[in-house]
């Protein structure tokens, strides 16, 4: 289940808040957990299972570590071994379930291709399991194998209650899309949150605008990104159309959906943290990974980054890590060489950008320009992020950089691409991106104009939706 | 622990602490915001409790999905072990709740009426694009899986199995001596690039950037295809290649492809001298109609959208008879619907005319057909493949099977492998000898049609799948109407489980135009061999008003315009019987027909339910055949039997009944309609006053049934004989004594299995008509060489030819025999006795030789309810 949708928005969501408004506030976790399930099982009900075993393991870890630490303090090596072991248990556990579910079918493919070109045929791997990948492990066990961690590093305090640590897990708002939400970041909110209509109000304020962002903007422009690259041929010019397109599907798609998430969180009385910060106004790409889904950005920093030495070890070191953490953060975003190659791309950059005392190689030019050769290079990324496979990457880097076949099928895709819709779309993208304030800076100050704004922009939005098929979700499917 | 100076709830305290919003906003906000989803919820809720049929269709299929798939889980671990359990399970589950959410999505109460005000503003205005249709320039239409083909990726990766299954559907034809011609029909814009880009010039001719390559490897593989575009380029330069809001060719396109092709076919196939046949082109006929792309971008506005017209030139034969499909044909066409497209009412643009009968025309050979719209890539194919595997021999005859599809299927087409063609024992179901057969059970599978609007076609039927209660456990697959006219009908609303009792026919024998309609099969491989059935009562799912309750004050009715408005409401609830007092059941068209009033002349196009208007007024046709029958001195009978509500008003009910009663008497358009056809010279039976002078206790009805009785039969026939006999100049041979045995008859009328009354039956006096042959009765049966030919629709059938027909050796042509002493000659359809009759005749060829009186006999609500209409048909040329 998706928030654009006919059935979140007109079922479940009212649902979803008459119950938990019509259960005593005690209790609230125990609907709000259920309704999770239900809109994660949606999708396909076997993997409520899977979520729910991955949530038991690292709640029984959870616990398992806060004794290692009672035990610890005057049982010193006991006590350490047990909280290591309960910590390498829940990590070991979400990582697998991660890897078989992410990364089988890509790692039998690569080893057979393997064994194809080294010519030992007889040791393929054919099997008839093709696994489906469970919608959301991406960001749930993440998010899971991150209370472990903080409980182990104490920076936060085990949770008791099985139904609160369910809830963290589960919860509908940021369960399949993030922002991931880092367990000492809500532990707190898990037993004692305020409900006002004040936090509420903001909550619809950042429910509709998100909802437009994705419906009036991102899927207009997903469908000129669409064109241009399942186009079998396309010339130069519509090709960078494409790509800016997608740029912009992409980022108004996965900001609008953690604005919905963190609307949807207020009206439940939580606050979600910050995802986006206005990305494409980056002059660097450093500053790009500051402001680009920064749930994910800080996970890989304070779990990956860090722990593998961060920039303590000298300089080689660091570069080594950066392109070594961009990497993994490619993968996490799908079992494929393109995000490889986009993790290698931004990893590399960042390495660069490093050397360079954190800036960009074109630190000299004017901010703007600075901005839009970010904007270039970001956009550059997204044909390997956004592409089936390498060829067609390839294939579509060669017609944005004019290597590209042409031919009569390519020049009927203006007469699609610039229709006065998506001219428009485009525009108004661009003029949002780097013209307008960010929904946290806009819903500060709930006016009575900028509330009716917000009004008018639900109502559009759930009209053009009503009525519009094309409603992919590209974060989804990771 | 490490202290987080930013707590998540401190920061909300901040964050909301600085949202500067005064309380009143803010409240107001959370009203509106709540209204809002109060109010949509609620809407929803109201709206599905108020079409309680079609509205909640999606909500309780899928809610019985869920449960069955939870209370088949035992089974599935039983049989399967308990992983494959646990996944048969959870991938019904899975299933039902995507068809839940997109049917709630589709069945929104707002959805259709914003869809045209929106698309006009969205695509019309500002060229945005939906999935199926494309904005072009000048009102230009483009369909979207079309130009996605012309513009997507090589048609050599994107469909790799479509030539492996064309080259083995090659290969197992010509083991058979038959050759295969595949036309990929090119896409729209291939031909009209310029009205989509102002990049590419008009003679230009995009296509896929492989199907160059695709086509030279198809040929070098042995393969044979047509390519239709220069023909289509041709048409383009002489006028239009390719309709402007609709996804199809133009008559010219289906002319100048249907003649290039015909060149090609004489030059490649050896077809036999003998075979040839003269057909010519018919009075050339304009039709208008938005279009497929129209109104799928602005649905339930097709009024106010701009209408476009084309003229068709229907072939007919050397004789001027309406050219037909014919079994046997030295060319067999497959195709979809640009096949279809001037030949299926349903798609608008008129019948007659299509790539077919063009093909026809231009090779002057008469051309067998399966199209079926949609699904090109496997559709037709399949169909014939699935014919052969079940006995009937389509391919006995033919020398070339040519496969016409639309290119796109190349790269969206399911190029399903093709099945075995040989007829495998226990595949191959007998044919019902009488022709049809009623049948209990319960519903295990049943498909849906695809979501009104979504679908450049307004008609689909689905496939239901029926264990019977009796005989040998082997399941029934049958056919029925899933949409009409854009409208999904109360046959969706079956589910599994449901226990239901339907008339079926053999589909073999379903008209032509039925056989191409899109139709939604169901899933499983196994089925596809099965020899479906079809269920011809239109997909109707009767509710009964209680027959103890009196009508309610709001349809209470005196006069015409109350009748129909209650016809109406009943009509669009999918109501086609109304209970009446006493067990007394009626039949709604039959009322309909008798509450439109004038249905003649200039009023007959706005009352008659004739898909195409010209055939709306029955006056020219039943004149037409008359006038012709007098040329070969034949005298016509006319005999329309009266509707039932017409003869007994009484049983509807107080009210209800005055109403009828007013509109079936003398002043009545049914009785009316008689005297003008007397004054054109037809002779006319008028039986109602004889029925009403029946007594009591002899009914001329059924009363479960929409037919007459035995006893109405029985004096319907001594009316007849009576006139025969006075007719001057009608000499009859010498009288055969035959004999009628009474007994009785136990049935459970049409009308009761219509309305799933399986309690509903009757007894009713019965005489059985026969020759005494050693003290048997033996049937008589119709006789060809009789100089009395009895034609019309099932009422000329009832109690003649068994199965659904109640009975045999009791129905019209045995009273008739009784009556007259002679057998008589019988040309009687099921469905409407107005035009195929007339059209069966002609096809018998013999010009009603040594005929002497035609009785033509047939429900006087078929004047205004027969959807074929009334055709003059050249039966004495």
């Amino acid at each position: 289940m998706v928030f654009s949708s006919h059935l979140f928005i007109v079922y479940f969501l009212p649902l979803a808040l008459l119950v938990y408004y019509a259960t005593p506030a005690r209790f609230r976790a125990l609907p709000l957990t259920l309704l999770s399930y239900l809109f994660y099982g949606w999708a396909n009900p076997a993997f409520v299972f899977l979520m729910l075993f991955s949530t038991v393991v690292d709640y029984r870890m959870g616990l398992r570590i806060a004794s290692g630490q009672l035990v610890e303090a005057h049982d010193a090596p006991r006590g350490k071994r047990m909280q290591r072991q309960a910590l390498i248990l829940s990590v070991v556990t979400n990582l697998s379930l991660l890897g078989f579910f992410k990364y089988a079918n890509f790692g039998i493919e690569n080893y057979n291709a393997l064994i194809t070109a080294a010519g030992w045929e007889s040791a393929r791997w054919d099997t008839a399991l093709r696994i489906v990948l469970p919608l959301g492990i991406s960001f749930y066990t993440f998010q899971s194998m991150s209370y472990t961690i903080d409980v182990y590093r104490r920076e936060a305090a085990p949770e008791r209650s099985f139904l609160s640590f369910a809830c963290y897990v589960s919860m509908f708002p940021q369960l399949v899309a993030g922002p991931i939400v880092r367990f000492h970041e809500v532990a707190q909110q898990l037993n004692v949150r305020t409900h006002s209509v004040e936090k509420f109000a903001r909550g619809i304020a950042f429910f509709s605008l998100g909802l437009a962002k994705k419906v009036l903007v991102a899927n207009p422009c997903g469908q000129v990104a669409d064109t241009c690259f399942d186009a079998g041929a396309v010339n130069s010019l519509d090709a960078w159309w494409g790509l800016f397109a997608y740029g912009f599907q992409i980022y108004f798609d996965f900001s609008a959906y953690s604005d919905m998430a963190i609307g949807l969180g207020l009206m439940l009385g939580f606050v979600f943290p910050k995802n986006f910060d206005s990305p494409y106004r980056a002059p660097s790409i450093t500053e790009f990974w500051h402001r680009w889904h920064l749930s994910l950005s800080q996970f890989l920093r304070d779990y990956l980054y860090i722990a593998l030495g961060g920039n303590r070890r000298g300089a080689a070191r660091t570069y080594a890590n950066l392109i070594l953490v961009m990497l993994i953060g490619g993968l996490w975003h799908g079992a494929s060489w393109n995000f490889v190659l986009w993790g290698a791309i931004h990893g590399g950059m960042l390495a660069l950008e490093r050397t360079q005392g954190k800036e960009s190689v074109y630190r000299r030019l004017p901010h703007v320009f600075r901005v839009g050769a970010t904007f270039v290079i970001v956009s550059i990324g997204w044909i390997f992020f956004r592409a089936a496979d390498l060829p067609q990457a390839w294939s579509y880097l060669q017609s944005v950089l004019g290597f590209g076949a042409g031919g009569d099928a390519a020049a009927l895709l203006s007469g699609v691409l610039y229709q006065p819709y998506y001219v428009i779309t485009l525009a108004a993208a661009a003029v949002l991106t780097w013209g307008a304030p960010q929904t946290w800076d806009f819903t500060r100050e709930l006016t009575v104009p900028k509330a009716a704004w917000c009004g008018v922009a639900l109502v559009i939005s759930l009209l053009v939706l009503a009525t519009q098929s094309y409603n992919p979700f590209i974060y989804f499917i990771f | 622990m490490t202290h987080h100076p930013t707590h998540r709830e401190a920061q909300a305290a901040a964050e909301v602490g600085k949202t500067a919003v005064r309380r009143s906003v803010a409240i107001g906000m959370c009203v509106l915001f709540v209204l809002l989803l109060v109010s949509l919820f609620g809407w929803e809720l109201l709206h599905r409790r108020a079409d309680g049929m079609r509205g909640g269709t999606y909500l309780l299929d899928a809610t019985q999905g869920l449960v069955r798939s939870v209370g088949h889980f035992p089974s599935q671990v039983a049989s399967g072990g308990l992983w494959e359990g646990l996944g048969q399970s959870n991938h019904e589950l899975k299933t039902q709740l995507t068809v839940l959410e997109s049917g709630l999505k589709m069945e929104a109460p707002w959805r259709l009426p914003l869809l045209t005000p929106m698309n006009r503003g969205l695509s019309g205005v500002l060229g945005a694009s939906n999935a199926n249709v494309y904005m072009g320039k000048e009102d230009w239409l483009f369909y979207g899986p079309a130009l996605r083909h012309v513009l997507g990726r090589s048609v050599v990766t994107a469909s790799p199995d479509a030539m492996e299954v064309l080259l083995a559907f090659q290969e197992t034809l010509a083991a058979r001596g038959i050759a295969l011609v595949i036309v990929p029909i090119p896409s729209k814009v291939s031909l009209y690039p310029d009205r989509l880009s102002g990049r590419v010039q008009a003679d230009v001719v995009p296509r896929n950037q492989g199907y160059t390559a695709w086509m030279e490897a198809y040929r070098a593989a042995g393969g044979v295809a047509f390519d239709p575009t220069p023909a289509l380029m041709e048409a383009r330069a002489a006028g239009a290649a390719y309709l402007r809001r609709d996804s199809h060719w133009t008559p010219q396109g289906v002319d100048y492809s249907a003649k290039a092709l015909a060149d090609l076919l004489e030059e490649r196939v050896d077809f036999s001298e003998n075979a040839r046949r003269i057909y010519r082109h018919g009075k050339p006929e304009t039709v208008a109609y938005p279009g497929d792309l129209a109104t799928m971008l602005y649905p339930g506005e097709a009024s106010g959208t701009p209408m476009d017209e084309v003229v068709i030139a229907p072939v007919e034969d050397g004789d001027g008879v309406p050219w037909e499909p014919e079994r046997g044909s030295e060319v067999l066409l497959l195709g979809d619907s640009f096949t279809n497209i001037y030949s299926q009412a349903a798609l608008g643009w008129g019948t007659g005319a299509g790539f077919a009968e063009q093909l026809s025309l231009h090779l002057q050979r008469p051309v067998d057909r399966i199209a079926q719209n949609d699904h090109g890539a496997y559709a037709a194919r399949h169909r014939l493949q699935a014919s052969v595997a079940q006995g009937e021999d389509l391919l006995a005859h033919t020398r070339v099977v040519v496969y016409e599809f639309a290119v796109r299927e190349l790269s969206w087409g399911d190029w399903k492998p093709n099945r075995h063609m040989v007829p495998a024992a226990g595949n191959v179901a007998p044919r019902a000898p009488d022709g049809a057969m009623t049948v209990s059970g319960h519903v295990v599978a049943r498909s849906l049609p695809p979501a009104p609007r979504s679908v450049p076609y307004k008609d689909c039927l689905i496939s239901v799948l029926l264990e019977p209660e009796s005989g040998d456990g082997e399941k029934i697959l049958f056919y029925a109407h899933g949409m009409v006219d854009h409208q999904w009908t109360a046959a969706t609303n079956w589910r599994v489980g449901d226990r239901i009792t339907v008339s079926l026919t053999p589909w073999a024998d379903v008209p032509h135009d039925l056989e191409s309609l899109n139709r939604m099969d169901l899933e499983g491989e196994a089925l596809h061999d099965r020899t479906p059935w079809w269920y011809p009562e239109g997909g109707k799912v009767v509710t009964l008003i209680d027959p103890d309750t009196p009508p309610p004050v709001s349809e209470v009715m005196n006069h015409r315009e109350s009748l129909s408005a209650l016809i109406t409401r009943k009509e669009e609830a999918g109501e086609m019987v109304i209970s009446g007092q006493a067990e007394w059941l009626y039949f709604v068209p039959a009322l309909r027909s008798l509450s439109v009033g004038e249905f003649w002349g200039a009023a007959a196009p706005a009352v008659s339910r004739a898909r195409n208007a010209q055939w709306a007024d029955p006056l020219p046709a039943i004149i037409d055949f008359h006038q012709q029958l007098v040329t070969a001195n034949i005298t016509l009978l006319l005999v329309p039997v009266p509707t039932k509500a017409a003869v007994y008003p009484e049983h509807l009910g107080a009210p209800l009944a005055e109403g009828v009663e007013a509109l079936a008497g003398s002043q009545g358009a049914h009785r009316r309609v008689l005297e003008v056809l007397r004054e054109s010279g037809v002779s006319v039976v008028d039986l109602q006053p004889l029925f009403e002078s029946l007594p009591d206790n002899t009914l001329a009805y059924c009363k479960t049934d929409t037919h007459w009785s035995p006893a109405g039969a029985a004096l319907a026939a001594r009316e007849v004989a009576r006139v025969i006999r006075e007719l001057p100049g009608v000499a009859l041979p010498e009288r055969e004594r035959f004999r009628r045995q009474d007994e009785t008859l136990n049935i459970q009328g049409d009308l009761a299995v219509l309305a799933g009354r399986t309690e509903a039956a009757e007894t009713l006096p019965f005489g059985r008509v026969g020759r005494e042959e050693g003290g048997q009765l033996v049937p008589v049966m119709p006789d060809r060489d009789s100089p009395i030919l009895l034609i019309g629709d099932s009422h000329n059938l009832v109690f003649h030819a068994g199965g659904d027909m109640h009975a045999t050796e009791g129905g019209l042509p045995d009273l008739l025999a009784l009556e007259l002493g002679m057998a008589v000659d019988l040309v009687a359809v099921r469905g409407s006795g107005a035009t195929t009759p007339r059209i069966n005749l002609a096809r018998r060829g013999d010009q009603l030789a040594g005929k002497n009186v035609v009785i033509w006999c047939f429900s006087a609500r078929e004047f205004t309810e027969s959807v074929t209409g009334w055709r003059t048909i050249p039966v004495i040329p």
